[in-house]
């Protein structure tokens, strides 16, 4: 018997589950939380889980800067479209890619702060 | 793939229906004022004057945030028609106009361009008004974001 079998510390466990939900994870049976969608690959264990969410919306946020190319292009080339449709599309898509650009700078700090720290 | 963000952009989405509603409301108005002069008798009707109704538009709510009693969401606004102005025309003695006729009288076309020019000036204000909520609403997810990453 060596001394690495420590029992697990039962007083941080309840702890550290809400500051890590990024890293894998292994599926608990339970209720899961009401109102939440289940990302896509949350539960998928070793990989996916936060990247896949992430790779998720950044093909939305590039469907979205696509749309609005097409609209300006539409609008320029003097199509059926709306000039404040195209506005809608811009100001969407700016919202969009700010708020994914804010989670990503919110990634990129939690990791520099994780390996900053000394062990 | 569903908007992600659908729910948060739903604001986005009534304002530019009001954008689109004022749109069309000014173009009703710049028909009026572009016909204004078109003149009629007994027999051919002149220019009658136009004018849109406004609707409401509630979308069903497919969760329950932000609906109403009867589990429906604003949707904006929209034109729900286009109504004709059922004022009678007023008559000129005018003997020689083409539209003339035995007795010399031409109807003009009901348009006051007056009404007109205060139905353009609120159109434009509606107008402003709902482009200055879009402005003020994207601004409001924009400072929730920005907060986000300030510290």
């Amino acid at each position: 018997m060596s001394n690495f079998d420590l029992p697990p510390l039962q007083g941080f466990d309840p702890m550290q589950r809400p500051f890590f939900p990024v890293g894998p994870r292994v599926p608990e049976s339970g209720p899961q939380e009401p109102g939440l969608p289940e990302a896509p690959g949350a539960t998928g264990g070793g990989q996916g889980g936060f990247g896949a969410v992430l790779s998720t919306v950044l093909d939305h946020v590039r469907d979205l800067q696509g749309d609005v190319s097409q609209k300006t292009r539409g609008l320029v080339l003097g199509e059926d479209v709306e000039l404040h449709d195209v506005m809608l599309a811009a100001d969407k898509t700016e919202v969009s890619f700010n708020l994914l650009l804010e989670v990503r700078n919110k990634l990129v700090e939690a990791w520099e702060k994780l390996s900053r720290s000394s062990v | 793939m569903d908007d992600p963000m659908q729910g948060v952009f739903r604001g986005f989405d009534v304002a530019a229906a009001g954008l689109r509603a004022e749109l069309q409301r000014s173009e009703i108005v710049a028909a009026n004022l572009g016909n204004m002069h078109r003149t009629g008798n007994v027999h051919k009707e002149p220019y009658r004057r136009r004018t849109v109704v406004f609707e409401e538009v509630l979308e069903q709510a497919k969760g329950g945030r932000g609906a109403d009693a009867r589990g429906r969401l604003v949707a904006g606004t929209a034109v729900a028609k286009v109504v004709e102005d059922q004022t009678p025309f007023p008559v000129f003695h005018q003997p020689g106009h083409p539209d003339a006729d035995e007795n010399g009288n031409v109807l003009g076309s009901n348009v006051d361009v007056f009404q007109e020019l205060v139905e353009l000036a609120q159109a434009e204000r509606s107008f402003d008004a709902n482009l200055q909520a879009m402005r003020v609403y994207r601004t409001m997810l924009q400072n929730t974001i920005t907060n986000m990453g300030a510290r």
